[in-house]
């Protein structure tokens, strides 16, 4: 059962520009809820990087930026599930940790960034940024909404990467990936009976959900009950 | 009040347990650890069968952080209460929830006839609250009513693990309640993405995989959680290869 705030955040998805792309409404969404200046989307699979969408060019650039350097907040977010929340790109310390990217920050005028990892348990699959004009840290709200944003933003890439064409923003939203126990015991078998990523196992979970239109918990029960077996 | 308290014959094992779960929460242990132990304490100090601890996501989902037993049969019996159930309920509304009639006719006859077909008849949500933050709920199963003096123990197990993961006034800072709610979902996720590979590679089944993955913890003095990310990494430089080798 979906609380206020996710409801909220799928109504303004809904009412943001239909003629762009789902991942690119997120972006938007996202960037006026943080109050950011903009707001970007990778995609990040076995190492690889792909932008996917953002709110404004300049999004598009720092996210570039920083897989171009190996440097910055959102490079960095692949480590933790933790978001990572820079309240000042212009201080000591972030110029200590990140002296790639900081001077290309700031001279982008933008002093906060928060790297919201798209994760699921141990699987990364890129991450959300919002670039803030405004020093500090976001509000407890704020931090929560790029939560929510990340998580949609997750299923959303999982459904792309499965051949999924995009849906309504409920689709997005819909259980499955990060809410059920036996969908994360169904991708760790499937990774090591195929050997390949966690990511993997779950996309090729939710392109037979899909095929055989099926809720993803029914393929994973079967998974877990050995009653089905995915092939490469 | 004496009279409840009169009722309690393990008192010393429960501030034992209020103790460890302080020791643990200092120590910096992981929500996942604690919640579990808390889950599994529920079992030996009260006459229950099965207990959970489920925390609300950012997103309203209820999410099973620990359970006295890994079970399939359980995990299914949390999550039917994301639709209906007592947990529902009791963490939407801040106030300790029961259900002695479990009736197929009831409130939440999806829940109640799983729970029937367990044969629990007795099932309880209690709070994990503080002041008027509702982070959760401790779902109890069990073939018998609780006594008042039961369900007090059960409160204050239920108030640890609300002080083990609150740690802060949730006045002042509910970004850090809501980051470790978020991590503790995560850090699950990942210990059964783990449950699952080593499930596959002995062919044996997820609750025996998780029994697997503790042994580990023990022999490395590393976390549950570090143990399930150096299986999902297969990282080939951790002691952890070497001890869940095929």
């Amino acid at each position: 059962m979906p609380n206020q705030r996710l409801s909220f955040i799928s109504d303004k998805i809904r009412e943001s520009d239909a003629s762009l792309s789902l991942v690119h409404r997120f972006c938007v969404v996202a960037a006026e809820l943080l109050r950011a200046q903009s707001a970007s989307i990778a995609l990040v699979i076995d190492q690889a990087y792909s932008a996917i969408a953002a709110s404004s060019p300049l999004g598009t650039l720092l996210e570039e930026q920083q897989f171009a350097f190996g440097d910055g907040p959102t490079y960095d977010s692949r480590e933790s599930p933790i978001p990572i929340i820079v309240e000042d790109m212009t201080d000591r310390h972030s110029a200590q940790k990140w002296p790639a990217f900081a001077p290309v920050a700031s001279k982008h005028d933008i002093r906060a960034v928060y790297a919201f990892p798209l994760r699921v348990g141990s699987a990364y699959l890129g991450v959300l940024t919002v670039y803030r004009v405004e020093h500090g840290e976001p509000t407890a709200q704020e931090y929560a909404d790029g939560l929510i944003l990340a998580a949609l933003a997750t299923n959303e890439l999982v459904r792309q990467q499965a051949g999924i064409a995009a849906g309504d923003v409920l689709s997005s939203s819909e259980p499955g990936l990060s809410d059920q126990s036996t969908v994360q015991i169904a991708a760790g078998m499937v990774a090591e009976a195929l050997n390949c990523s966690i990511v993997s196992a779950l996309v090729r979970i939710r392109a037979r959900a899909f095929a055989d239109d099926k809720p993803v918990n029914d393929i994973a029960r079967a998974i877990v009950a050995r009653e089905l077996i995915l092939t490469k | 009040m004496a009279e409840t308290l009169y009722e309690i014959p393990d008192a010393t094992e429960l501030a034992v347990t209020l103790i460890d779960i302080t020791r643990a929460v200092t120590a910096g242990a992981e929500t996942i650890d604690i919640f579990t132990t808390l889950a599994e304490k529920c079992v030996s100090l009260l006459p229950v069968t099965a207990a959970g601890i489920l925390l609300r996501d950012v997103t309203g989902t209820l999410q099973v952080i620990g359970a006295s037993s890994p079970s399939a049969h359980l995990l299914d019996l949390f999550q039917v209460q994301n639709e209906e159930g007592p947990c529902l309920e009791c963490s939407s509304t801040g106030e300790a929830v029961s259900d002695t009639d479990l009736s197929p006719t009831g409130r939440w006859p999806r829940f109640s006839s799983l729970a029937r077909s367990h044969n629990f008849s007795a099932v309880y949500a209690l709070p994990l609250r503080s002041r008027d933050l509702t982070i959760g709920a401790l779902n109890l199963f069990a073939e018998q009513q609780l006594s008042p003096g039961r369900l007090l123990v059960a409160q204050a197990l239920a108030d640890a693990a609300t002080l083990s993961l609150l740690q802060v006034d949730p006045q002042v800072d509910l970004q850090i309640v809501i980051r470790r709610i978020h991590v503790a979902v995560e850090s699950r996720n990942a210990v059964e993405q783990a449950q699952g590979m080593i499930a596959q590679r002995f062919t044996i089944d997820a609750e025996q995989a998780l029994v697997r993955l503790h042994e580990v913890s023990a022999q490395t003095a590393l976390t549950l959680v570090e143990v399930a990310l150096a299986v999902t990494s297969r990282d080939p430089d951790s002691p952890v290869a070497r001890l869940l080798q095929p």
